[in-house]
């Protein structure tokens, strides 16, 4: 009887133990793996997660760095700039993103928003996504729950500016999320060693110029199999998309 | 102009009364430091010429001034003058003296140092040299403007301080004057104070001269010619006549004040001209190795603020250079290898003074010594070799070996070493010496269900449009009711049917329990109660005809007016006349239909 009782047992958690603790068991053995240097077994559980949803800034900035170890600096240059966009004020994600765009041979300005704008609108700056959608439903119910109080108590004055400053909030969250999804800051990030860019949709086309690993660049257009890509001084041209991972946010 | 000029047995007299005005001077209180001073307003005169001498006291109280022997000159007192003056909450007070000393005889003399005691202090002024000239080398001029440029040396060394000096005698009243830019021809020139005013008598004539002087320093050998000076000025002539004297009794009275306050005499342009002087400069004799530019003559002193300190303290040793020269060229002595010490050089600093020979200047160069080791630690002699014009040699001066006792400090304060000493040089700009990445992110947060975040949209849909409708329900439900409030007429059209409803029901019931009045009651009540509620009329006096034709006003359809008006005539039947079986076959039939009627006369009713 007791051994049929343990027996159960065992089978139970051995049935939900994995399911309930699997991802976080994934993260700590790829903590762990980082840590002792086997930074391809890190990259691999790190990669796993990924695959398996996990959004995390935490998450894209150990890849990052589990890459950057590995010497794949276009790779860990993406990881950063995904992990900055969903933790935009991390300090820790600047800083090693800093660090690892030294390391591009290239001389380039990377995309970054003008710094003027930067600090009119710095909350499209500061803020990710996810933040400005829950600011965005905050600021909508709160106008207008302020804009029903004040359909009914007419006579308030508080009430009236309340509303209007939260229409105030609610507009320019709105249109910075409204921003971030009609137009959003794509960024090719160059992977392999060396890149042609190339003038037209063809490998055969003539060369313009060519980029090397970290490069970042903005994005005019993706296409199928082609990435056409814009410097800060004009030069335009079309890349392999294979050799570059696109970012945007 | 008359002069009197007292005899000289009067002289001495009169300076014993000095003495005795000063013992009863009071000198203001709460003074600075107890000093004194002699000034002159020229170093070179004429017999016969004037010169101010002015003694400055400062302090609180005098004793009585010794003087020096004056028998050169004739002496008038020209009385005191007191200056105070508050800087920054403190009063300091002077009291200056005046003499006028004119000349008896020609030659070079010295007035020798003044003594007194300030606040019982003994305190005495510097020497002054004054050359006098014969009458006879005064310019022979006799005009009532002119101009004379001079050098105190016509031959000097290169880099030797002569003193250029330009005096333009008056007579008559200048309106305007403008000088030409002086130049010096390549020669350093430094401005000796601004320009001075005094009487001089040429030839028996007095006049008005201005002074301009200069510290010159040629900086080649060889010919230096200082171009003619030129000045033009508008020179004040007097109108005599424009007026009518004579004629107007009141003419003189009138008119000369007149004149000269407004300066109505007519003006006059004049230009005078200082002829050239021409330097010969010469060369410095070969210099030996260790000659410091310097030319002049300076003497130096070395002191340290402490003579005995601890190991790691410091103390500041200056060398101190002062002379007659150009002071910005001062230069620092030359010090032999300190050892056992850390040197820090302090900033020089440079006092330039003005006295009646040119330029003079003290610089101290500052130096924190910090002793390394205990002991008998020696500062050997300073030196310092510069040209002296008056010899035409090259000296050299040194200063006297200092002896520092040097205590041991404390073993605890060698630490601190560093941090006594402040170097004067600025900061030091923080180097990155190598660079690495921050470490990784291990909190389990980053793996929480949150993280799996990609389904939201909906929600967020949710979120952006359940407020708006919200608010649409809201504001429909704030005016229904606030309609409800207002208008009757609407509120008991809205609640028609709900009122109705009950005597409906009790229509039914009675109907079934076979009490066929009541039921024709009830129906009669329910419809009358819709058509008085929802037409805003009271309906219980209406009459079928009536009802009927009411509807039809308010827009009832044709069927919905004849079931009205035939379900209401059914009723009266039964609660006035005489129901048969027909009618209760029909009572039973309108009951029935009643809701539905009902619902037809809402839809249909404006």
């Amino acid at each position: 009887m007791t051994t049929v009782l343990i027996w159960l047992m065992a089978l139970t958690l051995r049935a939900t133990e994995p399911k309930i603790s699997e991802p976080s068991m994934l993260w700590l053995d790829a903590n762990r793996a980082y840590d002792s240097g086997d930074y391809d077994r890190a990259h691999e559980l790190y990669s796993t997660l990924v695959d398996r949803g996990m959004t995390n800034g935490h998450l894209y900035y150990n890849l990052g760095n589990t890459q950057l170890r590995q010497g794949q600096l276009g790779a860990a240059l993406a990881s950063y700039l995904t992990a900055r966009a969903l933790l935009p004020r991390d300090s820790d994600i600047r800083a090693n993103l800093s660090y690892a765009r030294k390391l591009s041979k290239d001389a380039l300005v990377p995309p970054e928003p003008n710094p003027v704008l930067a600090t009119l609108f710095f909350w499209h700056v500061i803020l990710s996504r996810h933040e400005l959608w829950v600011l965005t439903i905050a600021a909508n119910l709160l106008f207008w729950g302020l804009a029903a109080a004040a359909y009914r108590w007419r006579q308030s004055e508080a009430l009236r500016f309340g509303a209007g400053f939260a229409l105030l909030i609610l507009l320019a969250v709105g249109v910075s999320l409204a921003v971030r999804y009609l137009s959003p800051t794509q960024v090719a990030v160059v992977q392999t060693e060396e890149v042609e860019v190339h003038a037209g949709l063809s490998r055969d086309a003539v060369v313009r110029f060519k980029l090397h690993a970290g490069s970042e660049v903005r994005v005019q257009d993706v296409m199928e199999s082609w990435v056409r890509v814009r410097l800060p001084d004009g030069l335009e041209g079309f890349v392999e998309r294979t050799d570059v991972a696109v970012v945007s946010w | 102009m008359t002069r009197i000029r007292p005899q000289h047995a009067r002289t001495t007299f009169w300076w014993t009364s000095i003495g005795a005005i000063l013992a009863t001077l009071v000198l203001p209180t709460g003074a600075g430091a107890a000093s004194i001073t002699a000034t002159i307003n020229r170093t070179e005169v004429a017999v016969g010429d004037r010169l101010q001498l002015t003694l400055t006291l400062e302090g609180s109280s005098a004793g009585e001034i010794e003087l020096p022997d004056l028998s050169a000159f004739e002496v008038h007192s020209q009385g005191q003058s007191r200056n105070i003056q508050l800087i920054n909450g403190r009063m300091n007070s002077s009291v200056a003296l005046n003499y006028l000393l004119i000349p008896t005889q020609p030659g070079t003399f010295t007035i020798g140092s003044v003594r007194t005691k300030v606040d019982g202090k003994a305190v005495m002024t510097k020497p002054i040299t004054v050359r006098v000239l014969a009458a006879e080398e005064t310019p022979k001029q006799t005009r009532d403007l002119f101009m004379i440029a001079k050098v105190s040396n016509e031959s000097p060394y290169v880099g030797e301080q002569v003193v250029f000096s330009l005096r333009i005698y008056q007579r008559i009243r200048l309106a305007q004057a403008s000088l030409e830019a002086l130049d010096f021809g390549g020669a350093l020139a430094e401005d000796l104070g601004k320009e001075s005013t005094y009487d001089a008598t040429v030839n028996g004539i007095a006049y008005q001269v201005t002074e301009i002087k200069k510290a010159l320093f040629p900086q080649q050998a060889g010919e230096l010619v200082l171009p003619a000076v030129r000045l033009n000025a508008e020179v004040v002539v007097q109108n005599q006549g424009g007026r009518r004297r004579g004629t107007d009794p009141f003419g003189d009275i009138f008119n000369s004040p007149f004149d000269d306050f407004f300066g109505r005499g007519r003006t006059e342009t004049r230009t005078v001209t200082a002829p050239p002087v021409t330097l010969t400069v010469r060369p410095l004799p070969p210099a030996p190795a260790n000659f410091s530019g310097m030319v002049g003559s300076f003497s130096i002193k070395a002191n340290l603020t402490n003579a005995t300190v601890k190991v790691g303290e410091s103390t500041t040793l200056s060398l101190t250079v002062s002379g007659r020269g150009n002071p910005p060229l001062i230069k620092e002595p030359t010090l032999p290898a300190l050892e056992g010490f850390k040197i820090y050089d302090d900033k020089p600093t440079l006092q330039s003074q003005v006295d009646g020979e040119g330029l003079t200047g003290v610089k101290v160069f500052g130096k924190a010594l910090v002793p390394m080791r205990a002991g008998m630690l020696s500062i050997p002699a300073a030196r310092l070799t510069f040209f002296e014009p008056a010899t035409g040699e090259y000296v050299t001066r040194s200063t006297t070996p200092i002896t520092l006792t040097v205590a041991d400090a404390p073993a605890s304060e060698d630490l601190r070493l560093t941090q006594l000493v402040t170097p004067t040089g600025g900061k030091v700009a923080v180097r990155l010496l190598a660079d690495d990445l921050l470490p990784n992110y291990s909190g389990l947060d980053a793996i929480s269900a949150s993280a799996l975040n990609s389904g939201h949209s909906g929600l967020a849909a949710l979120g952006l449009l359940i407020p708006p409708l919200g608010f649409i329900v809201w504001v429909l439900a704030m005016r229904r009711r606030v309609r409800l409030k207002s208008d009757v007429a609407f509120r008991r059209s809205r609640m028609a049917l709900k009122e109705a409803q009950p005597f409906l029901r009790e229509a039914t019931s009675k109907l079934k329990a076979g009490d066929d009045h009541d039921a024709a009651m009830a129906l009669s009540r329910a419809l009358r109660t819709y058509m008085g509620n929802r037409l805003n009329v009271e309906g219980t006096a209406l009459t079928p005809r009536e009802s009927a034709q009411l509807l039809a006003d308010r827009g009832a359809g044709p069927q919905t007016v004849a079931s009205v008006e035939a379900a209401l005539l059914c009723c009266e039947t039964f609660v006035y006349g005489a129901p048969d079986s027909r009618t209760r076959v029909e009572l039973t039939e309108h009951v029935r239909r009643a809701v539905s009627l009902l619902k037809g006369m809402a839809a249909e009713l404006r």
